[in-house]
């Protein structure tokens, strides 16, 4: 085992680049899987964990990938995107972590059977790395290792920086024309921010130094403007335009 | 440039070096102003939000931030909060969407020698936030999508060996919305009330209060609202 740097050709600089070229999401799909094989990852998936509403797109998994078409059916068709114990361990993770495949985290028999499905692709323990994005969204890169010569920290950050690269490029060859800008006074934002907070109007009223009149008259306005029916719907709605500082 | 700062990033010894490698880093890429602010707290880490943490913006334009309480006002927070990519301050899209006070705040960051901005957001697991914002003190950088991406690994990278630095506390349970719960939030995000969530659903009002009660005391808040913003900030909403 060589403990030199795998060379200027798998350099995540290189990488970058060429994902940053690449002009549909499965090219630069292709192009992080060339990447990863290189660096001792053999197969690799692409998930979207909860639904990207700002892509206009519904939770999958394996929107991309390199694993067995039969073996992602029938993954999807026991709904193992909900059972599997995988899916907890990316919640929690900040950056690439390491998922066991032995049993031992897995408490009922959907758990067990989604990591036997797992060892029917993956020899060694899989590496899953969280991809996140504005308003919760949540998608995943799955990867299988090919040796068991474990993955150090510089590994994995290697492994996260690629994965988030990635995801950037998809997001962005995604990512539906901007909404027609809505423009929000300082007024109405501060009424919002606090709202959003759980505040009522009479808090408000004393937190912008103002009467709750005053407050409500704004609270109207955003109801106006963003063309709904409770101050909880301007919230979400300003949430999905991108509007709102949490 | 990435490369490198992986191998620096993971071998320091205190917070304060890992920032002076990554002002370094940054600074290769034509970035010498950079500020790094922890938009949420980050109770796994024990770590509250502050703006700031992390900087060498200049001094003055600190005092004159902080004194004329722009923290609420800056457009480039409120950005990194709605953010899916790194971003530049001078957006032309982004900028529509400016108040006159928020566009103010970007002149005048640029007369304090804050030029060439960029945002860059940072997620953690449980909705945890933080940003990054970097600009240049000569403006004759160019802002092409390879810079940015780099300054964004960069950022990324930061943010990983960062929180390496910091022991976790236990991890808090994932907040899984019931079926019903979601519904609820989900009909309220549409603008119905209680009542109408009760007839859609089929439900009585009072099965309604009870979901309400309940999404209150698991997510710690006072009314549906907040609610709806929690949910979403946890990861447990998607709207």
């Amino acid at each position: 085992v060589s403990d030199q740097p795998r060379g200027a050709a798998t350099s995540i600089d290189g990488v970058v680049e060429r994902i940053s070229g690449a002009g549909s999401p499965a090219a630069a799909f292709a192009l992080l899987a060339d990447a990863l094989r290189a660096r001792g990852l053999d197969q690799v998936c692409f998930s979207l964990v909860t639904d990207h509403t700002a892509l206009g797109q519904r939770r999958q998994f394996a929107l991309l990938g390199t694993l067995p078409g039969e073996w992602v059916e029938r993954y999807r068709a026991a709904g193992l995107l909900q059972l599997d114990p995988l899916w907890r361990r990316l919640y929690e993770a900040d950056h690439a972590v390491e998922h066991p495949l032995s049993a031992g985290g897995a408490a009922t028999a959907a758990e067990r059977g989604a990591l036997a499905a797992w060892r029917e692709v993956a020899v060694h323990d899989l590496l899953v790395v969280p991809l996140r994005s504005s308003g919760g969204a949540l998608a995943a890169l799955v990867a299988t290792r090919r040796d068991d010569v474990g993955c150090d920290a510089r590994e994995l950050s290697a492994l996260t920086l690629l994965a988030l690269h990635f995801y950037e490029r998809y997001v962005e060859l995604c990512a539906a024309p901007p909404p027609e800008g809505i423009t929000l006074s300082d007024a109405e934002r501060h009424v919002l921010t606090w709202s959003a907070r759980g505040k009522t109007k009479k808090e408000i009223a004393i937190v912008l130094g103002t009467s709750p009149h005053t407050v409500d008259y704004y609270q109207r306005k955003l109801l106006k403007k963003l063309e709904v029916s409770s101050v909880a719907a301007a919230v979400a709605r300003a949430i999905a335009l991108r509007l709102l500082l949490q | 440039v990435i490369d490198r700062f992986i191998e620096v990033s993971l071998s320091c010894k205190s917070r304060d070096e890992l920032f002076t490698r990554f002002r370094e880093a940054m600074n290769e890429l034509g970035f010498d102003r950079v500020i790094v602010s922890l938009m949420t707290d980050h109770t796994r880490f024990g770590l509250n939000a502050r703006h700031g943490i992390f900087g060498n913006y200049p001094e003055d334009w600190m005092r004159h931030y902080v004194a004329s309480g722009y923290e609420e006002q800056d457009p480039v927070r409120q950005w990194v909060v709605t953010a899916d990519r790194p971003f530049t301050w001078r957006d032309p899209v982004r900028a529509r969407t400016l108040s006159r006070v928020q566009q103010d705040v970007l002149a005048q960051a640029e007369d304090a020698g804050l030029k060439d901005g960029v945002g860059i957001p940072l997620r953690g697991a449980h909705g945890a936030l933080a940003g990054i914002g970097a600009a240049s003190s000569s403006g004759q950088l160019e802002l092409t999508a390879p810079t940015l991406s780099r300054a964004n690994l960069l950022a990324q990278q930061f943010y990983v060996a960062y929180l390496l630095q910091h022991a976790t506390r236990p991890a808090l349970e994932p907040v899984i919305l019931s079926v019903h719960e979601r519904e609820v939030l989900k009909w309220t995000a549409e603008g119905k009330s209680k009542r109408e969530i009760a007839d859609i659903l089929g439900v009585s009002r009072h099965t309604v209060d009870y979901h309400c009660r309940r999404l209150f005391e698991r997510l710690d808040v006072p009314n549906v609202t907040a609610a709806l913003m929690r949910a979403v900030q946890l990861g447990a909403l998607q709207l």
